[in-house]
This record gives structure tokens, C-alpha cells and sequence, in this order.
């Protein structure tokens, strides 16, 4: 039997001052190139849990990455095995131009710069965003951050993509173009955070669904993610 | 085609670098004047007036920049005056007349140097200033940590222009300033909290509180050389005008 690329086993999350906590026994696994979307509304603890595998929230239970367990030790080398975009990607975007916090992570990883560059504009032109490599990160939109930001996840080439609701701001036309890109990367897997089952649709293997921090393992199709929402016949669940 | 916001060179008339060099020329010649002796002051104001000349800002500009800055050190001013006075004997004209001349001094400088920084960075982008400092001789990691702390400003002041807007647009009565000041403990200082506790999530995530930039270092053209030597020849001027005067 092959490793999982990612394997959590009863992970909670502590909640300080409430008894209920932020994420409550998940488990879930996620195989190498597989594409897996976690679906739950807002504040079902999506965010909880992709940041806990990044070892941002203390944690009790067990998170592998490559069979890697996640401790304090560990984290740093589990962090270099993760493209990670954050739901504000504004506040992942740590250098005034394009090209230069695209490159980072291989700058990080000690490649020449000028190969980290070059790799880099391949990234945004994957993305259809190469016209921004010299552009001041503020200047940008909205959904131009985002794709930047996605961007400096793509360009280690991790094996793992940790991606917080990717489509969120995104037009029709900008949510299916990066459907289609990540449908192509075929090197990592992906957990992908978010409440858009069309976005989840055109490019995911298969869905999670959480909801109040915890998994709901019977919930695997839309249709039960639908009726779950109240959403099934078309109607307003209220 | 291809969208270049940044362009280094091309955009002015000296590279990013050279433009950090001569602004710390032209503090040099600031700080080293006396701006109590005509020929001090004058040479202060001069060399700021040549400095925002050469950045092409304008005068409307320049008077509105001055204005925000004198407010900004008025109560410095009115503080340091009025210790000071209180701390002097003899008749009260004769201490108000010398208990101004170290605030009046510290004013000055702080205006002047406050003025060249703003015209400076007013033309440059966060990106070259990012470039620039890069390219000054010097830690990598000194670079970066300037450009990290601009960079954040500028987010910070996206931030308060955002939160300005909504107050704005959510029919606050009092003027957007008013309104922003009343709100910096409840609305601002949060939304700043929580900001600066995501950046420092991604900053770990992307691993930069490890990790010194390396960055590409450049030669010196001829021309680069010239107006470095200008810009340092302003500055021993300077020196050699309080030597002599």
C-alpha cells in the first residue's frame, strides 16, 4: 500500500474559551494527484484545517504530508512540501513587484535568480497573466492578486496545493480558466477549500464535506451537498 | 502588449539607486546646515527646492506637502517650546526669543528631511524602491526588511483609504477624517490586528522570517558615476559651508 500524500487522522483544533472546538476528529486522506475539494459553508472550519496542515494552529491528532508527521520540529520542512494560497491574497503577497514574489520560492530554494525569474514568467504565462510581471502588486485587482498569489504557489511545483477558496472573486470567465489550470497540474495533489460546487465540479476528483468542524464522510456528491443546503429542489433553503 | 508600470531607468532620469544616494546626500546637506544662520536656512531650503526641481514636483505639491508637515510638528514645536522656556531665567522675551532656537532647529531639519522623503518617495514606486535599495551595496536582508516595511505602509494606508470610503459611503455625518479618527480603537486597530496576524501566518507559510533575499547586484555606468559624484559633491558643499561660515 503507497503512502497518501496527505493522511489526517482525528485532528481537533482548540478553540480557547469554548468547549466546542474549531475542528473536531477529522480524518481524511488524500492520495498523490489527486484533486480533492472541501466543501463547507462559512465558518465550517475549512480554513481551521488547511491552516493546521500548514502548522499554523496548535493541534491534537495526526497530520502526515509524504508520511512526514507535522510537529514543531517538522514544520518548516512540511511547509517546503506546500503551495499554500490563502483566502486574502493580498496579505500572502510579500514583494512590491510581480515577477519578484512569484519567485520567491525558488529564490528561498536557492535557484539563480535569473532562472527563478525566467521560471516565474513561465508561471503567469500558464496563468494568462505574464503582462503583470512588472507591475506593482497594489495596483492590482482583486482576482489579478489572487492569480499572482496562486501563482507563488505553482512555481516550487509542491506536491501538495493547500488552496483557500481559489474562486472566490473571480469572474465566470477568470473561475473556469483557473478550473482548467488546475485540472492540468497533474505533478501534486490538491485540497481545495470552498462553497462553489460549479468551480469544484470542473476541475475536482471528488468532494469533503465539513460542516462544524467536522467531516461528514457520507456526504460525497453534489447532490448531497445540495440537499444537505437545503438547496436540492432550486428553492431558497429559508 | 506588455503592461510595465516599473521600468527603472527608463522611467526617470537616473536609476532607483542613485536616486536613494542622492536623497541621502541631500539629508546630509540638510542635517549639517545650520538653520539658524541665513546661510544655513538658505541652504536647506535650497537644497530641498532643487531636489523636488529635479523630481519634477510641483509647487502646488510642494506647499501642500509643507502644510501637512508644519501641522504635523506644530505641537512638537509648542511642546518643546514651552519646556523650554519654563526652564530659562530672565525677562520673558529674552527666553521666548531663545528657549526657539532648539525647537525651531529640531522643526526645521525634521521638516526638511520629511519634505525630501516624501518628494523622493512620492516619484518612486514600491518596486523601485525595492530595486534600489537592492542595488545599494549593503545586506540583502537590510534590503529586503526597508522594502517589507514601505511595502506594508502602502497596504496599511490601502487599508484606511478602503475603510475611509466605507465610512463615507455608509452615511456617516461627520467628515471622513472625523469619522476615521473616532474609529481607529474600534474599526481600524481590529481590522490592523487581524492583518497583521494573517501577513504573519503567510510570512511563515512562504518561510521569509528565515530566509535573507539574494539579490541581483549591477554595475556602475558612467553616467551613474557622474551623478553620484554630483549628489556627493552637494553634500561636502554642505559640510565645507559649515565648516567655513
Amino acid at each position: 500500500m503507497t503512502t497518501p500524500l496527505l493522511s489526517i487522522v482525528n485532528l481537533s483544533v482548540p478553540k480557547k474559551g469554548r468547549a466546542e472546538p474549531l475542528l473536531d476528529k477529522v480524518t481524511l486522506f488524500v492520495e498523490k494527484g489527486e484533486r480533492v475539494a472541501l466543501v463547507g459553508l462559512n465558518g465550517s472550519g475549512k480554513t481551521t484545517l488547511l491552516g493546521s496542515i500548514a502548522g499554523l494552529f496548535r493541534h491534537e491528532g495526526e497530520i502526515r504530508v509524504e508520511g512526514e508527521l507535522l510537529t514543531s520540529k517538522s514544520a518548516a520542512t512540511i511547509r517546503g512540501k506546500l503551495g499554500y494560497l490563502f483566502n486574502v491574497p493580498e496579505d500572502q503577497l510579500l514583494f512590491p513587484r510581480v515577477l519578484d514574489d512569484v519567485a520567491y520560492g525558488l529564490i528561498r530554494g536557492k535557484v539563480p535568480l535569473a532562472r527563478a525569474h525566467e521560471k516565474a514568467l513561465e508561471v503567469l504565462k500558464t496563468l494568462g497573466i505574464e503582462q503583470l510581471a512588472h507591475c506593482t502588486v497594489h495596483n492590482l485587482s482583486h482576482g489579478q492578486k489572487q492569480r499572482v498569489a496562486l501563482a507563488g504557489a505553482l512555481i516550487t511545483g509542491a506536491p501538495l496545493l493547500l488552496l483557500d477558496e481559489p474562486s472566490a472573486a473571480l469572474d465566470p470567465v477568470a473561475k473556469m480558466q483557473l478550473a482548467k489550470v488546475l485540472r492540468g497540474i497533474t505533478h501534486a495533489g490538491i485540497l481545495c477549500a470552498t462553497n462553489d460546487l460549479e468551480f469544484a465540479r470542473a476541475f475536482c476528483h471528488r468532494y469533503i464535506f465539513i460542516e462544524a468542524g467536522k467531516v461528514v464522510p457520507e456526504l460525497v456528491d453534489e447532490a448531497a451537498i445540495l440537499a444537505r443546503w437545503g438547496l436540492s429542489d432550486g428553492r431558497s433553503p429559508v | 502588449m506588455e503592461q510595465r508600470e516599473v521600468s527603472g531607468e527608463s522611467r526617470g532620469l537616473i536609476p532607483p539607486h542613485l536616486t536613494l544616494l542622492g536623497l541621502v546626500c541631500a539629508m546630509i546637506a540638510v542635517l549639517v546646515s545650520s538653520p539658524l544662520t541665513p546661510t544655513g536656512i538658505s541652504w536647506m531650503i535650497l537644497t530641498v527646492l532643487l531636489w523636488a526641481l529635479f523630481f519634477g514636483t510641483g509647487l502646488k505639491d510642494l506647499l501642500v506637502f509643507t502644510g501637512a508637515l508644519l501641522l504635523l510638528f506644530l505641537p512638537l514645536f509648542l511642546i518643546t517650546w514651552g519646556v523650554k522656556i519654563l526652564s530659562l531665567q530672565g525677562s520673558l522675551p529674552e527666553r521666548l526669543w531663545i528657549a526657539a532656537a532648539v525647537p525651531a532647529s529640531l522643526v526645521s531639519r525634521g521638516l526638511m528631511l520629511s519634505l525630501l522623503t516624501v518628494t523622493t518617495l512620492k516619484r518612486l514606486s514600491e518596486a523601485e524602491l525595492h530595486e534600489g535599495l537592492c542595488r545599494v551595496p549593503g545586506p540583502p536582508v537590510l534590503a529586503a526588511l526597508m522594502t517589507g516595511i514601505v511595502f506594508q505602509i502602502r497596504s496599511l494606508s490601502g487599508e484606511t483609504t478602503r475603510m475611509m470610503q466605507s465610512i463615507r459611503v455608509r452615511g456617516h455625518k461627520k467628515s471622513a477624517f472625523y469619522s476615521m479618527i473616532t474609529a481607529l480603537p474600534t474599526v481600524w486597530l481590529p481590522r490592523v490586528l487581524f492583518r497583521s496576524h494573517r501577513l504573519s501566518d503567510a510570512m511563515t507559510v512562504r518561510g521569509l522570517e528565515t530566509t535573507a533575499v539574494p539579490f541581483q547586484r549591477y554595475g556602475f555606468s558612467l553616467r551613474a558615476l557622474l551623478t553620484s559624484a554630483l549628489f556627493l559633491l552637494w553634500a561636502s558643499v554642505s559640510v565645507v559651508l559649515r565648516v567655513m561660515l
